[in-house]
């Protein structure tokens, strides 16, 4: 076994979840820098519910819920 | 097994998928409405047909099989193997391939990058596409002979005039629109199906409990993510780097099906947010497709074959009609997964090979009448030819088993070449290719060579990952050391490169 395969066999469960919900989190938050003119392209207005920011967010929860008590 | 009630209805539903495939066909007048649906779909309608060309009827049975042996592990393939990937290929490269206006995805890769990387990567789609699409004709007309008891030969044959029928005089317009009305089949029948199963077994305490006191064989059960050095097939280091990092967001960027679908949005919004739909939908598919395989691990747990459970459970809690309707979920699944195929081998055959060729031969693209003739004639030459190749492809399983192989061996270094392609402007098209080549070299090497350094016997995840590193450490040091594509090339297709016009700076 190579010393990153011990490593990883080593992490505690809380270790691997932190990883799943990190990659989720991040993988999803830095929509936030999108600019606006980008999320409202081609939209025939810019009402509150268009902001696919907002979408991202929202569905991320129930997956980081998931991924924090589904041990 | 199907009683007249449960005949009646599949028989309804098929008659509706014509009827409406055929219905959509009627707005169809050029190229672009057979291969983009005109790109006045809204996202709704795409994001369900995203999810519904996704499950095929193998994911149902194999996906209930999976949860049978390993647990609600096997759900990491539609919860972390979706998100983040749909939120990054939506934000990241929906907007420059919608805008584009790309028919397929080794279309941009051509532009970006030149003819070699277009034509390896299409060749590669092209051969799993066609023989993706034998294959689940096959199955398709399986299915359909064992449930209305035709024989094999006779359920091929319907199967091709039903889908060929609407695919052809709809074009991708009546693709997205029947595989909608295919998700909500699917959705009805499994929740009714998630229902009784649970009802069955006394509800979600019975079920834990009952799969709990199996012993050590149900340890890990109801754990999502397990131990690197797992004997299951899922360690979590292997589903959150290779699966959430790479081979989700390969998928979801670099496949023809998917990426297809949103340029048929009406908008580059509804193209986004087709994809985000698609994940709010994407939630909900492990519980429809999994609750079922650990009910019936609860009930009978010595099947000796896992991917029974999913059958044994319909046969035992659904009543007459409702079976009917699971039924035609699983023909929906099939059928779905035959039309993606069918227009997907069509589109990348006219832009990458017939567009190309006619490029080289210095003659000037096809009129949109043209595209629509021709997508029309090679759409009836496609499913007539795997008409006549599925009843033997089973017997050359090597065939589909090697082709899925290559296409899992292309996805690190595809990831890494989109990746740097649309976020890189000094990335080149020489690093790309080599990046492409030298990646794929590098996962096939590893996939049969490999094995000993990896914990797990079947380490697609991670060859996944090692190999994306690596294309992504050679794109980036030949670009280096390679001169600059000019910068018409990239003009609209790298990030800060959209101009002031098109909205994005």
């Amino acid at each position: 076994m190579s010393a990153l395969d011990a490593w990883l066999t080593a992490q505690p469960p809380w270790v691997w979840h932190l990883a799943a919900v990190s990659l989720l989190v991040l993988g999803s938050a830095w929509v936030v820098f999108v600019p606006a003119r980008v999320v409202y392209a081609d939209a025939p207005d810019r009402r509150r519910w268009r902001d696919l920011r907002l979408w991202a967010l929202v569905i991320v929860v129930p997956y980081v819920l998931l991924y924090w008590f589904l041990r | 097994m199907l009683q007249p009630l449960d005949l009646v209805v599949v028989l309804l539903y098929l008659g509706a998928v014509l009827v409406i495939g055929v219905l959509a066909g009627r707005r169809v007048h050029s190229g672009g409405d057979f291969f983009v649906g005109g790109r006045s779909l809204p996202f709704w309608a795409i994001g369900m047909s995203i999810v519904v060309s996704d499950i095929g009827a193998i994911d149902m049975i194999s996906g209930a099989g999976g949860a049978y042996r390993y647990g609600v592990a096997q759900a990491n393939f539609d919860w972390i193997g979706s998100m983040p990937a749909m939120v990054i290929v939506a934000f990241l490269f929906v907007p420059y391939l919608y805008r584009s206006r790309v028919y397929t995805i080794p279309e941009f890769l051509g532009r970006r990058y030149g003819v070699g990387v277009q034509l390896v990567q299409a060749a590669i789609w092209l051969g799993f596409l066609l023989a993706m699409l034998a294959l689940m004709l096959w199955m398709s007309a399986v299915f359909l002979g064992g449930v209305l008891g035709w024989n094999t030969t006779l359920a091929i044959w319907v199967t091709v005039a039903i889908v060929g029928l609407y695919t052809t005089t709809g074009g991708l317009r009546a693709v997205i629109i029947t595989d909608a009305m295919q998700m909500i089949v699917m959705f009805v029948g499994f929740t009714a199906l998630v229902v009784l199963c649970l009802a069955e077994v006394g509800g979600i305490s019975g079920l834990v409990e009952k799969v709990s006191a199996l012993g050590p064989r149900t340890d890990d059960h109801f754990a999502l993510l397990l131990p690197h050095d797992t004997d299951k097939p899922y360690p979590w280091s292997g589903i959150v780097f290779g699966l959430g990092m790479v081979l989700s967001t390969a998928y979801f960027c670099g496949n023809q099906a998917v990426i297809q679908r949103t340029m048929a949005a009406r908008s580059e919004w509804d193209a986004k947010a087709a994809m985000l739909f698609a994940a709010l939908c994407k939630l909900f598919v492990p519980v429809l497709v999994f609750l079922p395989g650990l009910a019936a691990l609860a009930a009978h747990p010595e099947l000796e074959d896992p991917d029974q459970a999913v059958p044994k459970m319909i046969v035992e809690v659904l009543p007459t009609g409702l079976t009917g309707l699971v039924f035609a979920a699983f023909f929906a699944a099939l059928m779905s997964s035959v039309d993606s195929y069918l227009n997907s081998s069509t589109t990348v055959t006219l832009t990458d090979f017939y567009g190309r060729a006619r490029a080289a031969l210095g003659k000037p693209p096809a009129s949109p009448r043209e595209e629509l003739r021709l997508g029309r004639v090679l759409t009836v030459v496609f499913i007539v030819a795997a008409g006549f190749t599925a009843p033997v492809i089973e017997r050359f399983e090597t065939i589909y088993v090697a082709l899925q192989t290559l296409l899992s061996l292309f996805q690190g270094p595809t990831l890494a070449i989109l990746l740097f392609g649309v976020l890189w402007r000094r990335a080149t098209g020489k690093a790309a290719f080599v990046a492409l080549v030298g990646g794929v070299g590098l996962a096939a090497w590893l996939t049969a060579y490999g094995e000993d350094h990896f914990p797990s016997n079947d380490p697609f995840l991670f060859i996944s990952f090692w190999s994306f590193v690596a294309s992504v450490a050679t794109v980036v040091l030949v670009s280096l050391v390679t001169p600059p594509d000019p910068p018409e090339r990239i003009r609209g297709l790298v990030v800060g490169h959209l101009t002031a016009e098109e909205g994005i700076s």
